[in-house]
This record gives structure tokens, sequence and C-alpha cells, in this order.
């Protein structure tokens, strides 16, 4: 399989798990490579999350010099936003974890 | 291996060597269990938990009493969910431990060469969930005893292997751009971890029936300031024969009606706020809100800068005079200088503050434009002059448009309020208007007007005029393309007559041509000029309608406030009103709460004070009422100079008082009804009056 292939094929299948709003890819600069939202929330949504990423994983590095932060979650109202960063990439999925309760 | 935990609350330093590290593992473990675990089973001295690897797994060969792929039961004791990361390697790795009771919002970290560890207690059991990088895990690793604590010590080794063997193929056959490769990579690694939190987030009860303190109902108002203007710029202002002996005099010798009406300390009265269009500066007009007859004392304009260095709530940034009482102001869309006014003498006023000399442009007193006092101002966008034009409404019965390009030398066009659509509608002077355009920067299509007699119309505002008029045939002189524009206004069957009338008089005036102002010179008929465009009669109220108020999201839904008490929510397009609220004393303003809160509505009363109200959310009961302050103590001014919301700054709203006194309260809280559109706001208020 090609390796375009498979990273649309992987974000597909986040996608369609259960409750999920959408998915983006953004570089640690807050750009989007890959997005399943309309554009202006991408913009918003890779511009914010990035800089809270950021901040956080500075915070856990703060905290330990020897630690990296891997996984961030912000829990708000209505939806649940998680970002998986790494070295150059940041994937944020958007989740409305309600829908699965109504379903 | 270790397993660290700590509770939430508490702080688990990080060990700075291997040796420490075990002893302080230890006594973590200790802590946890005596305080949060209180396992039953183990009950290890910290002595013995010394080498930090056995301990874990003396500890978890007790505590495991069900392993799954997933999932670790660890043992027994109360009813609290934990997520720590369990670390393989040095055992420096620290965790932190939610207590799901006092979870706000949840932000749980992983570590990257850890494992993430979901602790779950409940009742008597003690459980363990592990996620690890690999989405699928075929082997068990867990066999107990010691062996667990190497197995999950090679899992984390062993993940990477594993996605060799799964479904992914290493080999990027096609995968020659180096992005793409990048981004597969990286989308390997944190998939199956997100996933996973996707499928558990589902499942988590961790937040049923958690409620966000600040998304209930409960509004609170504070105070913040109590501005007024300085007793002696009131005096100055009374200018007639202000010999005073205490300052305070000046109802008592300039104008006797004026003691009559107010009392000593504050002879002018706040009649209407506005804040400017930054939010920094508000801007309060000063007059006498229900006088009649003459004028025979000034007015002021006043404005504060809130957010500047030297802002005194005793002491206005800018105090403004003018000869007549000042009725109202309305602060420019874009320009945070500029704001108009208008006075009790019908005229028009345009300020700058940022010029040396602030007043830039004032209408004259004439037949033709407004001879009674100016209710209500509003700016429009003109989409001909491409600039934005002022909107008045007088008691007089009149609606005008005035723009720049002439200094307000005279009305663009009006109309005018009076009705045979509707007989027993009780119509008088415009005491309030409202402008309907589909967006800011359009032109309005049509007006809402409500009237001293508490009749609620709608004006068409469309102009028949052509943007490019022709030349008339019967005409002799030369027009001018406005001029043209009004004559255009008026009905065809008039119109050579009102050409006739014009020219005439242009003529004995030895005008060479005719502008606007030689139209409105020719003394036509009123009606003529100013063209009763009534389309549409709403319900009236019993008492004045004292304020219309178009809502923030959609043009379709307004709001009207009565003298008779009642606020009442409009649709368009229906004359009964969707929604009344009960305000108990006359509703001297209205507001919408902004595009954030559609459904709140604040109202200035009568009787002092001002209400919030959320109509979805218990339609008729306040949800908090604002008093204003003055001296230390709950004033009782009534509250007649109405009620803004600042655009900018949220939860900031103004009041304006009879005594004088401008009020200044921060709105925190409210309902968390908001993140509606217009639409959805538009058929809510529908489905009210469906409902009924």
């Amino acid at each position: 399989m090609s390796s375009i292939a498979e990273v649309e094929e992987t974000l597909a299948r986040i996608q369609s798990h259960k409750g999920v709003k959408g998915v983006l890819i953004c570089t640690k600069s807050g750009s989007a490579v890959r997005s399943s939202l309309p554009p202006a929330e991408t913009e918003t949504y890779a511009a914010l999350i990035t800089q809270l990423a950021l901040k956080a994983a500075s915070v856990a590095r703060t905290l330990d010099p020897t630690d990296d932060l891997t996984f961030l979650r912000i829990r708000s109202r209505k939806h649940e936003v998680m970002v998986a960063p790494d070295k150059e990439y940041l994937l944020v999925v958007v989740q409305n974890p309600d829908e699965g309760e109504d379903a | 291996m270790s397993l660290a935990m700590s509770q939430g609350r508490g702080y688990y330093d990080p060990p700075s060597s291997k040796d420490e590290a075990k002893s302080s593992d230890g006594q973590t473990l200790e802590e946890t269990k005596g305080e949060a675990f209180d396992l039953t089973d183990e009950n290890d001295p910290p002595s013995e938990n010394t080498p930090s690897t056995p301990s874990k797994i003396k500890q978890s060969d007790g505590m495991f009493t069900d392993f799954e792929a997933d999932q670790v039961v660890l043992g027994e004791s109360g009813r609290n969910t934990f997520t720590g990361v369990l670390t393989e390697d040095t055992g420096t790795d620290t965790c932190n431990f939610l207590d799901e009771e006092d979870a706000g919002v949840q932000v749980v970290m992983r570590s990257d060469q850890g494992t993430q560890v979901e602790i779950t207690q409940t009742e008597e059991v003690v459980q363990i969930k592990r996620h690890t990088r690999s989405s699928k895990r075929s082997e068990e690793e867990g066999k107990g005893g010691e062996e667990e604590g190497k197995g999950a010590d090679e899992e984390g080794k062993g993940g990477e292997d594993e996605y060799d063997d799964d479904d992914y193929d290493a080999d990027d056959n096609g995968g020659d751009e180096e992005t793409n490769a990048k981004l597969l990579t990286f989308l390997r690694a944190v998939t199956p971890s997100v996933l996973s939190e996707l499928s558990s987030n589902l499942e988590s009860q961790a937040f049923s029936g958690y409620t966000i303190a600040q998304a209930s109902s409960s509004h609170s108002a504070s105070h913040l300031h109590s501005l007024t203007i300085p007793r002696s710029a009131v005096v100055v202002e009374s200018n007639l024969n202000a010999s005073t002996d205490n300052g305070f005099g000046i109802g008592r010798q300039s104008s006797r009606e004026v003691k009559a009406e107010t009392d000593d300390k504050s002879p002018l009265s706040v009649t209407s706020v506005a804040w400017n269009s930054t939010g920094a500066m508000v801007v309060a007009s000063y007059g006498v809100p229900d006088k009649r007859g003459w004028c025979e004392s000034g007015g002021v304009v006043a404005c504060w800068n809130l957010s500047g260095r030297d802002f005194k709530p005793d002491k206005p940034s800018f105090l403004l005079e003018h000869s007549s009482y000042v009725t109202c102001v309305c602060s420019h869309p874009e320009m945070p200088a500029v704001f108009a006014a208008g006075s009790f003498n019908g005229e028009i006023m345009c300020f700058d503050v940022s010029l040396e000399e602030p007043l830039t442009m004032c209408s004259k007193i004439d037949d033709y434009f407004h001879r009674e006092p100016i209710s209500k101002l509003e700016w429009t966008w003109s989409a001909t002059e491409k600039a934005y034009q002022l909107c008045s409404a007088s008691l007089d019965g009149k609606v005008l448009f005035w723009s720049f390009s002439n200094k307000f030398k005279c009305p663009l066009r009006g109309f005018s309020l009076s009705t045979s659509l509707s007989p027993n509608s009780p119509i008088a002077g415009a005491s309030t208007l409202a402008l309907l355009s589909p967006s800011p920067t359009t032109p309005p299509t049509s007006i809402i007007c409500g009237s001293e007699c508490g009749g609620v119309v709608k004006l068409s505002s469309r102009d028949p005029a052509p943007q490019k008029p022709q030349k008339s045939r019967s005409a002799e002189m030369k027009w001018s393309t406005s001029a043209l524009q009004a004559l255009h206004r008026v009905p065809s069957q008039h119109r050579d007559d009102a050409i006739r009338k014009i020219e005439k008089r242009a003529k004995s005036d030895k005008r060479r041509g005719v502008d606007l102002a030689a139209v409105y010179s020719g003394k036509l008929s009123q009606e003529l000029l100013f063209p009763s465009t009534v389309t549409f009669v709403y319900a009236p109220h019993v008492g004045g309608c004292n304020e219309v108020k178009v809502h923030t999201l959609t043009k379709r839904v307004f709001m009207t406030g009565g003298s008779d008490g009642k606020v009442r929510v409009y649709h368009v397009l229906k004359r009964e009103p969707v929604m009344e609220i009960e305000v108990g004393e006359g509703a001297t303003g209205v507001e919408w709460g902004g595009d954030e809160k559609p459904y709140m509505v604040l109202v200035a009363k009568d009787v002092g004070g001002v209400e919030v109200f959320d109509l979805k959310d218990e339609g008729g009961v306040s949800k908090c009422s604002c008093k204003g302050m003055w001296e230390g103590k709950e004033s009782a001014g009534r509250m007649v100079g109405g009620v803004k919301v600042n655009g900018k700054v949220r939860g900031m709203i103004a009041g304006g008082e009879r005594g004088g006194v401008v009020q200044i309260w921060k709105i925190e809280g409210g309902s968390g009804s908001g993140g509606d559109d217009g639409e959805e706001v538009e058929k809510w208020f529908l489905g009210r009056i469906e409902g009924d």
C-alpha cells in the first residue's frame, strides 16, 4: 500500500470512529496538513491547539527534563479534543463524547 | 519497573538517583495504600519495599486478581479513578492521579517511554487499565509474579516490533514523498492510542453528572463604577443666570421647572448612554427626559474613557456643552471618537472628540427638519454614498436620514409615521426606532418605530429614487442629483406642480440651480416630501413604547419595552408578540445580551436598576438584578437613560439614571444557551407562538 493511501486510510479509520467530529494533522508551526474539518475551523483549531500543545509539552519538560508530552486531552462542554503530538506533527481529533451515550 | 503513585493533590518529587527513587517509590506506594487505596491484602512495611521492582511485583502479585489484554484488576477499595504512568525503565517517572470527584477539565498526559495506566478504584476493586502503543495485543504478557514486570518491560520494546507484523506494511511501496512517509510514521505511532482513547471516552462516566459552575443559569452582577459629571459643570451649563450661592442652585434660580422636576443635587438626568466602537469609552447625554414646553437651560454630553490612565468616575474625559438638553447619543460603529447626539430642540449634532473643536456638524431647526426632541439616532450604511449616514427619529413623528456629505445641512430623505393603515393604532411622535438591515453594511430595508402612544409600526425604507435620476422635462433650471432624487420621491402626479413651486422659489431666492436645500425651501407639503411608508402595524403597547431593539443575530426578531411594564418580543411578520415578559414597572430601555447569549435580555426599569432575563430558561423570571450604587449606598435612581451592552468587553453594561449617574456593571455567568445562529434563534421564538 502506498504511504499516501495508508495515511488517508488511517485518517478515515479515525474519522469513522463513533462521535468523531473531525480529524486534522498539523505541523508544530500551526499549519494544517490534512483535515476533515471545514477550512475556517481547521485554521482555528490548528493555530490554537498547536499553541496549547507546545505549552503543555514545555510544562511536562519543565517538571521533569527527561519527560515529554505524549498526549493531551481537553474536555469542554461540547467536545473532547485529543492531541497526539510528535516531533514534527500533531494529530488533533475532535470528538463529541455524548454522541456515544445517545446512540 | 516501578509503579509510582501519588494523590492528584499531592506532589511527587522526582528522585535524583536510583537509590532514592526506590525508597521514595516505596513511600509513595505506602502512602497510597494508606490513604486512597486501602488495600486489604498487602500491608508490607516500607522497608520490605526497598528494592523497587520486586516490591512492585509483590504488590501486583497480590493485587492483580484478573488480567486481560488491556485491563488489570488490582484490588478492591474506594470509588475513585486514578490515571497514571507506569514506567518500565528507571522508575523516575511521576504520575498524577486525578480523583474522579474533583476532576475538572481532565488533561491526561502520558510519558513517551511509558504506558499510560488508568487505575479505577471501584468499591473494593482497584482496576488498572493499561494503554500501550499497540492497538492489538495478541499475546498475554501477564502471567503474574515476576513475569508481569518483564512482560510490561518488553511490551514497550515489543510494541514497535508488532507494527511490522501488523496490518501495516513496513515497506513504503508507493511512498516516495518524504512528507507522506513522515506522516505515516507519525500516524502509526499515534493512531492506536488515539483510537483507544476515543473508545474509552465514549464509555467514560467521569463527567456524567458533572456540571460546570460557569454554565449554571445563575447570573451575578457586580457594580463597577458610578460615573458622574461635576456639578460645577452643570451650573456652567445652565448659563442663563447661574449666580448661585451654594453651587447646587441651578434649579432654583435659572429654571423653576427644572427644580420642580429634579432634585437639587443633580439637576440633569442621563437621557441615554452608549459605548463607543472600541468599548473603552462610555458616552452619556444629559437633559431632562420628560420635559414639556420650552427648554430653558443647557445640556451636556459626557464621555468617560474607562481604560484611560487618568480615569476618574467623577471627572469625565470630555464634557461637551450644548444650548439645550441633549436627548440621545449614538456612537459611530467604526470610528471610536465619533458620536452623534440629538437635542431637545430637534438639532442633530456630530462630535469627534479627537479634534480640538469636537462639534463637527450641527443641523438647523426648520419646519422641514425636526422640530421636536430627537428621541433616537442610529447609524446606517449607505451603499450609494459608501459611508455611514445617520437616521433620526423625533417626537414630531418624522424619521429623517442625514448625510455627512452635506454637513447635516438638510436631510437626504425622510418618512412620516402617520398612517391610515390602522386608524385605531395610536401613532404620534416616534419615541424610538430600530433599523432592519440584512447586514451591517447594507442599507436598511425597513424601520421599526415605536411611538410615544405605544404604537409599534414597520416602515419601508426603500428609496424609490433612481441612483442617476433623469432630468425632468418640465424643469427649467439645473437640478443637482440629490435634488432630482428628492423630486423622484414625490408622487408623480404632484411632480410637475412641485417643480414649478421649487423653481419659482429658487428664482426669487436668486439661486443659480436647484440643490437639495432649495427643494426644502420650496415649501412643498410635508406629506409629499416625507411620505408615510408604514407597511405593517404591530399590536401596540398600552403605554408609550420606550425602546425597540432588533435581535443581534437575526433581523426577523425584535423586542420592545413599554411604559406599561411589558417587554415584548415580536417576529417581523407577526402582528402579535411571540413572547411577553411582565417587568412590573415601566421598561425604559431594553437590550439583547449579544451574540453569545441570544436569549438574554436586559431591561432598564423606571423604578431603578436593570433586570436580566433569560428567555429560554423560565422566560419570565428575572435572573439577576443590577442595583445602582451611589455614595456607598444602593441608589434608587430611575433608569431613564436606558441600558447598553458593551459590544467589545463581554458582560460589561452601562445604564443611565435620572439622578445623573451612569452606572457600570459587569455581568458574570449566564446560561449556556448560546451557540445558536440566527436561524435557530428565529425558529425558537416562532416556536413559542405555536406552542401557546
